[in-house]
Order: structure tokens, then C-alpha cells, then sequence
């Protein structure tokens, strides 16, 4: 126990990262399923008082987003792997790195103890004033997790860019890197850039909530759109933050199970990854379409969100080429990364007429928003995340994960996702607007939304699956030999599985031919 | 090898641009076509001004592109209005409709575009992907991939051709999406004016006639609005954010403390529509909604001037 809470080492700390975030899923699943019992039929189903369901709301959309999946990308994936693939024997600084696991993990105890207060925050993920700053629920929590995170976050972002600037294994040029750390590193700038944005206005909101100043008090000379635009202005690049590495998980795994390099990898990482950083950061007034913004730069968003398309495509592109001519084996890890592919389309092609401000003034603020960002988020990056778990299962436990539980986890994952989520386009397009307790002016929406609410426990259900699976296989799944899936990524090739303590048993040193990616004839210098 | 890469980089690269060239083009032709006398702000402000300068006003403020438009189009209800400035009449209100796009009716059929588009692109992806699933699975043990070495030519053809196709495709979209914009923002001369008011949890919408109509009450009884007739609601909120949205119509806006925002709309034929609230606003946030009839013009005004 103590050699774990102390450490300063970038596998466990990563570890860590996993569990802490996998917990932070686990509740705000629950609240998931709160939110879908109680809309499975009209009018109050599992209570009477909306704040509950506020709460649940607020609880779930907060924790998947700052709990979840930012932490167990940049956190987990990044401590995890990025060392082992640049051939460190750790991060830059250590004891940094051990002190953004306890801010992250004194967020999480904080986000918790909502449920154990008498006014549990009830402001969503998004905290709009004056809503936030005139409820009698507790905003102050809200307000001090998102500073927590943030804080633990920038010092990941500062400890990781100097880490794979200054100690990738002697020979390693920029072009050598794992398509995966050059993700993390673009999500990383973008937290650097654009966490103190947002820390800047939850703080004025706690000001103005607690100190009675009037930032977004328009009675006193405040407006209340500001802090919409500091929010957006950073929670879209937060996004990329979520998009970016979770390609690049998918990316690895694609490559390493079909056994090809990542096709057109420099346009990727270049014309994909860092073109989303740069363009990325002018779209945010897409968040801010019907909010009354003026009408000139409602428009200008509309066509840099559309552009947006292009790296983005082009990063579908190479996902979809890396299967071209490949050696493609589908064990659960592949599985979850190839349906991606399709789950991302679905999720992605709906944001297209949401870039498009006409179109967005009736879908705004309704489910087809709410399916859209599921597709993206709680499908997409979510199984990019178990899609990596499985794939770097044998490295972090030196055993093999099952596959026969593997596989029906996935089945079932997959049938429940899309269960849940796709009957919500439709009667989002036809108006059913979201965070909504009741909907008596649609009764008509009631059998779609029970058919959602089965889909959620068959999703319930498959999470049962998956975790049984990773803890029993934990304990007393196969060992596995060195290099499983035949990789030729540092990670695999170099060390044992898992890495003791330095991570490489002689310090590697590289070749200019060599790539994480040399199957067959390849060498860096044809990928 | 290279140069055919090379050739339909170029013949693609022109026929994007081309695309997009003729798609803008057409849309600023129509935007010329459909752009209104004067633009929302002056509106607003002609609003606030004496009935009998509104002519004058808007005329001033239009932008040189839409004054043909104005002589064409816009002329015969401005005449109107100051003729008979006071009192609006039934015709006033009804007048307009037939010179001006509904905005419904654009969205559901950009919509349809737009959809058509979206199973084209996620057909081809798809489809590609599928293709690529069953072809190349692993045949021997210790096989690897065969991905054909990449150059820098193949490289840049593979990044600019599919970001010029993409890119023609934005275009397109934007170009419509601006256009169907156009109509959504530009209020029809003559409209309706109605006061929107958002408190927790209640709606009021007050008519020009000074009645006010509450939104918790519309759910028994029905506001009745005329049909065919532009009808512009411009409000604000007592307390948090709100959001008036009617769905039908496809059209909604935030409503705030400290600023003043418009949503306008019209109905082709009589029906009935709700509204409802779409900005979180606390514990009542899904019980702020009501319902509207809209019935002809003469039954209209009839029950307005009841509610008085
Ligand atoms: C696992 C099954 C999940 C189910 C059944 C589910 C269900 C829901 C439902 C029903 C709502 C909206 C309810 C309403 O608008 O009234 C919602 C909101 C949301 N969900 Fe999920 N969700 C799931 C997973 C996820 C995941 C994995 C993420 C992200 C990582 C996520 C992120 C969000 C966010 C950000 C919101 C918006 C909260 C807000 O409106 O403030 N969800 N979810
Ligand atoms: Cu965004
Ligand atoms: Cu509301």
C-alpha cells in the first residue's frame, strides 16, 4: 500500500490514474442510470424532486468529462506509456508527477463528498451563471474540483512536454515517436494554453456567488454571456484534449494488430493532430449559437468549425488506412479500436450540421446534441480507453486478459451503446430538449426513451463484464509471453512485461531506420 | 506511378474549387436577392423610433447591394406602414407572407441535404472499412502487414486531395447554411411584434395591443397567433438564462438578463405547436412550456382584442 501511495513511479502513478478514473466511471455510470430509470417513463419514476435529478446530472456530466476521460487519457495512458515508448526510465520529474496524482485524487474525494453535503451542487458540468451564482445548491464544490483538476493537469502538461522533449532514447528523432505521444503532446499544449481560461471563470463565479461581485451580473454592470465564452473558450479544445489521444490509442492499437504502419503518419500527426490544435481554439462560438451572440460571429465560427472537417477527415483517413494490405487479428482489444471507426463516423457526421448555425438553431440544446456528444465521448473515446486496457493489458500485468469474457463484454457493450444512444437522434429532431426530468409535453417520446433506458442496462451489464475481466484476469489470467501481439514498438521490443524498476534493462538507443512501426520492409524512412 | 497521383491531385483540386466557386456564388446571388431593407439592429432601432420615420430609416441604413431589393420587394408594405402607421391592420400582417421565405420550411429541406450528405460520406468511409475488414485478415501466424512504402508525393496527394474534397464540401454547406441564415435573421417587414418575459417558471408574451398571455395558462388554453403571418417574439429574462424554443419551428434563442433577443417565425397553415424551455434553469427548468394555435387572421385579431 505505501510503496504505492508514495511512489514516484510513472507505471504506478499511471496505474493509479486508471483505477482512480475507472472509479470516477463507475459512479457517474450510476448516475447514468439514475438519469435513464427515471426518464423511462413520464411524469416522476424514481423521484419527485427534480433537484435529485439536477444533482445526478450534474454529478455524471462533470465526472465523465474531468474524472473520467480526461484523467485516464492524459493521465493514464500518457504516465503509462509515454517513457516506455521514447525509452526513458521515467518522467522528467518524478515527485511532480506524484504530486498531480494527489490532486487528482483529492478532486475526486472532494466531487464525491457532493453526495454527503446538504446542497449538493445542481449547476451541470457547465456551471452558467447567473443560474450558478443564484442557486441555493453548494457551486463552490464545482468550483474548487475544476481547480484541482486543472492544477493537477498543467503539471502533467509542463512534466510530459519536457519529458519528450529532452529525454527520448539517444538516436530518436521527432519522426520516430509513437504517433501516440505526438497525440498526448498536442493535447497537452491545448491544456496549457486553455486551463487557465476556465479556472479564471469558475473563480469569478465563486466571487460572484460568495464575495458579491457582479462579473456576470448585468443588473450591476455584469453580462452574463462572458462567462460562456471563457467556458467554451475552453471546454471545445477540451475536447481535442479527449479526441486527440484517444485516436492516437486507437492508432496504436490498429497498427499493432494489423501489423502495418500508421498510414500517411506524418500527414497525421502534422496535418491532423496539430492542425486540430490551431484550428481548434477559433471554433467556440458553436457552443454559443443560440445564445444570443452576435450575428457576424455566429456565422465566421460556422465556417472555421466546418474546416475542421478536414483534419479530422484526414485522421480517419489514416486510421482507415493503416487496415489497407495489413495482417488484421480481431481479439477484443482490435475489436473495440475497429468500432471506433464506425461509432466515431456517427459521432463525428453529426457534429456536421451542428457546425452549421442554421440548422443548429432548432438543434441546440436538444437529444440529437446530446446523442451526438455520446457518440463522440461515452462511445468513442470510451472504448478507445478499454480498447487500450486490453491492448497493454499483458505489459501492465504480465498476464493475458480473457478473451472469450472479453469478447462478450464487447458484444454486449456494443449493442447496449447503440440501443441507448441512436433512438435519441430522432426524437431529438423532433425537439425533445435535453436536461429534462419530465417531458409531459412529449408523451409521444416515452416508448423511444424506455428503449433507451433497456439499452443502459444492458450497458450496466457489460461493465460488469469488463471489470470482472480485468480483475480476475489480473490475478489469474494466462502469462504472457514477452511480446504477445508481435509489436514493434519500444514498449514491447525492449524491456520485460511489466517493466521493472528504470523501465529498460540497458538504457536503448536507436538506429535512424528505426520506427515503432517496421513491419515488414518499412522503414522510418518509408512511413 | 507518380504523375498519375500527380494528374488527379490537379484535375481534383480544380473541380473542388470549382464547386466551391459556383456554391458561393450562388449563395451571395441569393443572399443579394433575399437580403431585406434594413438589418436586425436598425430594425430594432426603427422600431423604437416614430412610426413615420421608419421608411426613411430603413431606407438610409440599407447596405447598396439590397436596395434593389428594397424597390422591388420591400416597397409596397413599407408604403403601408406609413400610410396607416397606426393600429395594425389584419392585411399588414398578412401582406408580407407571400414575398418571404419561411424559415421552417428552408431548415427541413437543408436539413434533407444535409443528410443526404452525411450517408454519402459516412457510406464511402464505411463501406471502404468493411472492404478492408474481410480482405486483409491474418492468414499465417507470423505475418505482417504490407502497406506499400509511402513517398512524398503519395504523401501530399494523400492529405490534399481528400482536404480539398472536404473542403469543397464545407463550402457547400456553409454557403447554404448561410443562406437558410439569412432568413432566419432578417425579421420580415410587418411582422407581428410580440414581448417575450422568462422568469422562474413562467412564460409571459405581451401583444401590441398591451394583452398579456401567460405560458402555463397556454397549456389549457391554447395562445392563438395568425397563420402565414410573420410573427417576431423579442425578450428577455428577470433572473437566470432561459431558451424559447418552438419546436415546429425550428427555431430557438437564449432569453437573459441584460439583453434583448428575437426569435421570428411563421405557420403555413393553421395548427397546433408547443414551446418550451431549452436552457437549464433549476428545478422547473421542464415545466416552462405552453402551446399555440394559429388560426386565420380575422380570428386572430378578433381574440386579441378580447384579451386587451
Ligand atoms: C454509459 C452509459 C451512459 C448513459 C446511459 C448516459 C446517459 C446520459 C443521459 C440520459 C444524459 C442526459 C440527460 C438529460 O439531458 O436530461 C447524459 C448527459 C451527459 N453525459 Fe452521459 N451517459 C452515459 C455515459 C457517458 C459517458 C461515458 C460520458 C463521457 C465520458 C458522458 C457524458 C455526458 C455529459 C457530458 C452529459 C451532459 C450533462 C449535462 O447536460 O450537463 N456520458 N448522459
Ligand atoms: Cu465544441
Ligand atoms: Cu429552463
Amino acid at each position: 500500500m505505501k510503496e504505492w501511495i508514495f511512489t514516484t513511479d510513472h507505471k504506478r502513478i499511471g496505474i493509479m490514474y486508471l483505477v482512480g478514473s475507472m472509479a470516477a466511471f463507475v459512479v457517474a455510470g450510476i448516475m447514468a442510470l439514475l438519469i435513464r430509470l427515471e426518464l423511462s417513463s413520464l411524469g416522476p419514476t424514481l423521484t419527485d424532486n427534480a433537484t435529485n435529478y439536477n444533482v445526478w446530472l450534474y454529478f455524471h456530466g462533470a465526472a465523465m468529462i474531468l474524472a473520467f476521460l480526461i484523467p485516464s487519457l492524459t493521465g493514464f495512458f500518457a504516465n503509462y506509456l509515454i517513457p516506455l515508448m521514447i525509452g526513458a526510465p521515467d518522467v522528467a520529474f518524478p515527485r511532480i508527477n506524484a504530486f498531480s496524482i494527489w490532486l487528482f485524487y483529492v478532486a475526486i474525494v472532494l466531487a464525491l463528498s457532493a453526495f454527503m453535503v446538504p446542497d449538493p451542487p445542481d449547476v451541470m458540468w457547465t456551471g452558467y451563471p447567473p443560474y450558478s451564482v443564484q442557486t441555493t445548491g453548494n457551486t463552490s464544490m464545482y468550483v474548487f474540483t475544476v481547480h484541482l483538476l486543472g492544477f493537477s493537469s498543467i503539471l502533467g502538461a509542463v512534466n510530459f512536454l519536457c519529458t519528450v522533449i529532452y529525454m527520448r532514447a539517444p538516436g530518436m528523432g521527432w519522426n520516430q515517436m509513437n504517433f501516440f505521444v505526438w497525440a498526448t503532446l498536442a493535447a497537452f499544449v491545448i491544456q496549457l494554453i486553455f486551463i487557465p481560461v476556465l479556472a479564471a471563470a469558475v473563480t469569478l463565479l465563486l466571487f460572484d456567488k460568495y464575495f458579491g461581485t457582479a462579473f456576470f451580473n448585468p443588473d450591476a454592470g455584469g453580462d452574463v454571456l462572458l462567462y460562456q465564452n471563457l467556458f467554451w473558450f475552453y471546454s471545445h479544445p477540451a475536447v481535442y484534449v479527449i479526441l486527440i489521444p484517444a485516436v492516437g490509442v486507437v492508432a496504436e492499437v490498429m497498427a499493432g494488430m494489423a501489423r502495418n504502419p500508421i498510414f500517411n503518419y506524418k500527414v497525421a500527426v502534422y496535418g491532423g493532430a496539430w492542425a486540430i490544435v490551431v484550428l481548434g481554439s477559433d471554433v467556440w462560438v458553436h457552443h454559443l449559437y443560440t445564445s444570443g451572440m452576435v450575428d457576424w460571429l455566429r456565422i465566421g465560427m460556422m465556417v472555421t468549425t466546418l474546416i475542421i472537417s478536414i483534419p479530422v477527415g484526414l485522421l480517419m483517413i489514416s486510421l482507415v488506412g493503416t487496415l489497407y494490405r495489413g495482417s488484421i487479428q480481431y481479439n477484443t482489444a482490435m475489436l473495440y479500436a475497429i468500432s471506433v471507426l464506425f461509432l466515431f463516423l456517427i459521432g463525428g457526421l453529426t457534429g456536421i450540421p451542428l457546425a452549421m448555425t442554421s440548422i443548429t438553431l432548432h438543434l441546440a440544446e436538444t437529444y440529437f446534441v446530446m446523442a451526438h456528444f455520446h457518440y463522440v465521448m461515452a462511445v468513442s473515446a470510451t472504448f478507445a480507453v478499454f480498447s487500450g486496457v486490453y491492448y497493454w493489458f499483458p505489459k501492465m500485468t504480465g498476464r493475458m486478459a480473457n478473451e472469450t469474457i472479453g469478447k462478450l463484454g464487447f458484444v454486449l457493450n456494443f449493442v447496449g451503446i447503440n440501443l441507448t444512444f441512436w433512438p435519441l437522434f430522432s426524437i431529438g429532431v423532433d425537439g425533445m430538449p435535453r436536461r429534462y426530468f419530465d417531458y409531459a409535453m412529449f408523451p409521444e417520446f416515452e416508448p423511444t426513451q424506455k428503449m433507451a433506458t433497456m439499452g443502459a442496462i444492458i450497458i450496466a451489464l457489460s461493465m460488469v463484464v469488463v471489470i470482472f475481466n480485468w480483475v480476475y484476469s489480473a490475478i489469474a489470467g494466462v502469462k504472457a509471453p514477452l511480446n504477445p501481439w508481435g509489436s514493434k514498438s519500444m514498449e514491447w521490443t525492449h524491456t520485460q512485461s511489466p517493466p521493472g524498476a528504470g523501465n529498460f534493462p540497458t538504457p536503448p538507443t536507436v538506429s535512424a531506420d528505426w520506427s515503432p512501426y517496421n513491419y515488414g520492409k518499412h522503414t522510418a524512412q518509408t512511413i | 506511378m507518380t504523375k498519375w497521383y500527380a494528374f488527379a491531385g490537379a484535375v481534383l483540386g480544380v473541380v473542388s474549387w470549382a464547386t466551391v466557386a459556383i456554391a458561393s456564388d450562388q449563395a451571395a446571388a441569393d443572399a443579394a436577392a433575399a437580403a431585406p431593407a434594413a438589418t436586425q439592429e436598425e430594425a430594432v432601432a426603427a422600431d423604437a423610433a416614430a412610426p413615420a420615420a421608419d421608411a426613411a430609416v430603413a431606407e438610409e441604413g440599407a447596405v447598396p447591394a439590397a436596395d434593389a431589393a428594397v424597390a422591388e420587394e420591400g416597397a409596397a408594405p413599407m408604403e403601408e406602414a406609413a400610410v396607416e402607421p397606426a393600429a395594425p391592420a389584419v392585411e399588414e400582417h398578412a401582406a408580407p407572407a407571400a414575398t418571404v421565405n419561411n424559415p421552417a420550411e428552408g431548415w427541413n429541406t437543408l436539413w434533407h441535404h444535409v443528410l443526404i450528405d452525411l450517408y454519402v460520406i459516412g457510406g464511402i468511409f464505411a463501406l471502404i472499412t468493411i472492404a478492408f475488414m474481410v480482405t486483409y485478415t491474418r492468414k499465417r501466424d507470423d505475418q505482417e502487414g504490407d502497406l506499400p512504402p509511402m513517398n512524398l508525393v503519395l504523401s501530399l496527394t494523400w492529405a490534399l486531395i481528400p482536404a480539398f474534397i472536404f473542403m469543397a464540401d464545407d463550402f457547400y454547406l456553409a454557403a447554404n447554411g448561410w443562406k437558410l441564415w439569412i432568413d432566419q435573421r432578417n425579421v420580415p417587414e410587418g411582422a407581428l411584434e410580440i414581448k417575450g418575459l422568462a422568469y422562474m417558471y413562467e412564460w409571459e408574451f405581451e401583444f401590441e395591443n398591451g394583452a398579456v398571455l401567460s405560458g402555463n395558462e397556454s397549456r389549457e388554453n391554447p395562445i392563438l397567433l395568425p397563420v402565414g403571418a410573420p410573427i417576431v417574439i423579442r425578450s428577455h429574462s428577470d433572473d437566470v438564462v432561459h431558451s424559447l424554443m418552438f419546436p415546429d419551428f425550428r427555431i430557438k434563442e437564449d432569453v437573459m438578463p441584460g439583453r434583448t433577443t428575437f426569435i421570428w417565425f411563421m405557420d403555413s397553415a393553421p395548427g397546433d405547436h408547443l414551446f418550451t424551455c431549452t436552457e437549464y434553469c433549476g428545478v422547473g427548468h421542464s415545466n416552462m412550456w405552453g402551446r399555440v394555435k394559429t388560426v386565420p387572421a380575422t380570428e386572430f385579431e378578433a381574440w386579441i382584442a378580447e384579451k386587451a
